[in-house]
């Protein structure tokens, strides 16, 4: 019992001596931050519609098109992506989603690098052209977190030419021929 | 075997009426998704909490005793290039007073006063900002721990 009341006694007068000084406590909470892996694309000007025409020849015995008409350098890329720490680079992909290019004819579509720097690590064209079609192409690949900014003159400028192939399958037709490009950015 | 118990409980009593008390309710948690952005956009570089989603409570202070807080973060996996920043949004209920932290503050890892005061003080509202949000920051979700001190002088 002696040695019960000296403990107590000690204990107290401890406590009494500590608080008689500064002392502390503490409290927490947590914070976090959650950023997903995006990809987002999209064409600009938004629903600009590219119009190409062969165009006719000057004189006799000249192939037709090849005039300023058959090309167009209007549209823009813009791309915004993240991935994963050690995660794959994206790609962007062009293709015919709608419609086919008459016979004798292709469109080719030739995609720049950047003019104005984008944020983060954007992407580089993946060839100097290619030839539109039905199947996936890769027109942009290497890119990693970042974006290009939005608007024309930013991002991937995106030139558009048809182009004669072959005069002899080429056939007269006063219609138009539409087409949907798609562009898909994934891994 | 009574008697110890009864000592303890004694101890244990009065070190909660006497102990000051820090007590912090509430958590922050930042998310993006894609509705944040347009394609071509980057994130917006700062982004702020709600300005009341984490309150602070003084208490259990000795009559009027002066008292300061410090704040720190610890990691459990953060990417340094986003700054943590807090400030108060509200002085509190209660009998007390208090300065500082009206503007934003940085968290680091090492502790720093951010707010002084006397006597208790109940919703201390708090509010958070970060900065270095970018597309650049891999996809992830970090975690840190906000710690408040009390130091009663």
């Amino acid at each position: 019992m002696k040695k019960l009341v000296v403990f107590c006694f000690i204990t107290f007068a401890s406590l009494g001596a500590l608080h008689a000084q500064s002392y502390w406590s503490y409290d927490d909470h947590g914070l976090s931050l959650k950023m997903p892996e995006i990809s987002l694309i999209s064409v600009m000007p938004a629903n600009y519609t590219v119009n190409l025409s062969l165009g006719l020849p000057d004189r006799a015995g000249d192939k037709p098109g090849e005039t300023g008409d058959s090309k167009d350098d209007n549209t823009w890329l813009n791309y915004s992506c993240s991935r994963k720490y050690r995660g794959s680079f994206k790609k962007v992909y062009a293709q015919i989603t709608s419609g086919s290019v008459p016979d004798g004819l292709a469109v080719n579509l030739e995609v720049k690098n950047l003019q104005q720097n984008g944020r983060g690590t954007w992407g580089r064209r993946y060839s100097n052209s290619i030839t539109l079609s039905n199947q996936p192409q890769v027109v942009v690949h290497r890119i990693g977190g970042g974006c290009t900014r939005r608007g024309t003159s930013f991002g991937h400028q995106l030139i558009y030419e048809l182009k004669l192939t072959d005069i002899d399958q080429l056939v007269v037709d006063d219609d138009k021929t539409y087409l949907t490009i798609t562009y898909t950015i994934s891994d | 075997m009574k008697q110890t118990a009864l000592c303890l409980f004694l101890v244990l009593a009065v070190t909660a009426v006497f102990g000051q008390q820090i007590r912090i309710r509430g958590s922050v948690d930042f998310s993006f998704n894609l509705t944040n952005i347009q394609p071509g956009e980057d994130y917006s570089v700062e982004t702020e909490s709600k300005h009341d989603g984490v309150r602070m409570d003084i208490k259990n202070l000795r009559r009027q005793a002066y008292w300061r807080v410090t704040v720190n973060k610890s990691d459990i996996n953060w990417d340094n290039n986003v700054k943590i920043y807090v400030r108060r949004t509200s002085s509190g209920n209660g009998n007390g007073s208090l300065w500082g932290c009206s503007n934003y503050t940085q968290i680091r890892n090492m502790p720093q006063t951010v707010l002084q005061g006397q006597g208790a003080l109940n919703n201390i509202y708090l509010q958070y900002k970060l900065d270095g949000i970018s597309l650049s920051l891999p996809a992830n979700t970090y975690n840190t721990d906000i710690i408040y001190t009390l130091y009663e002088q």
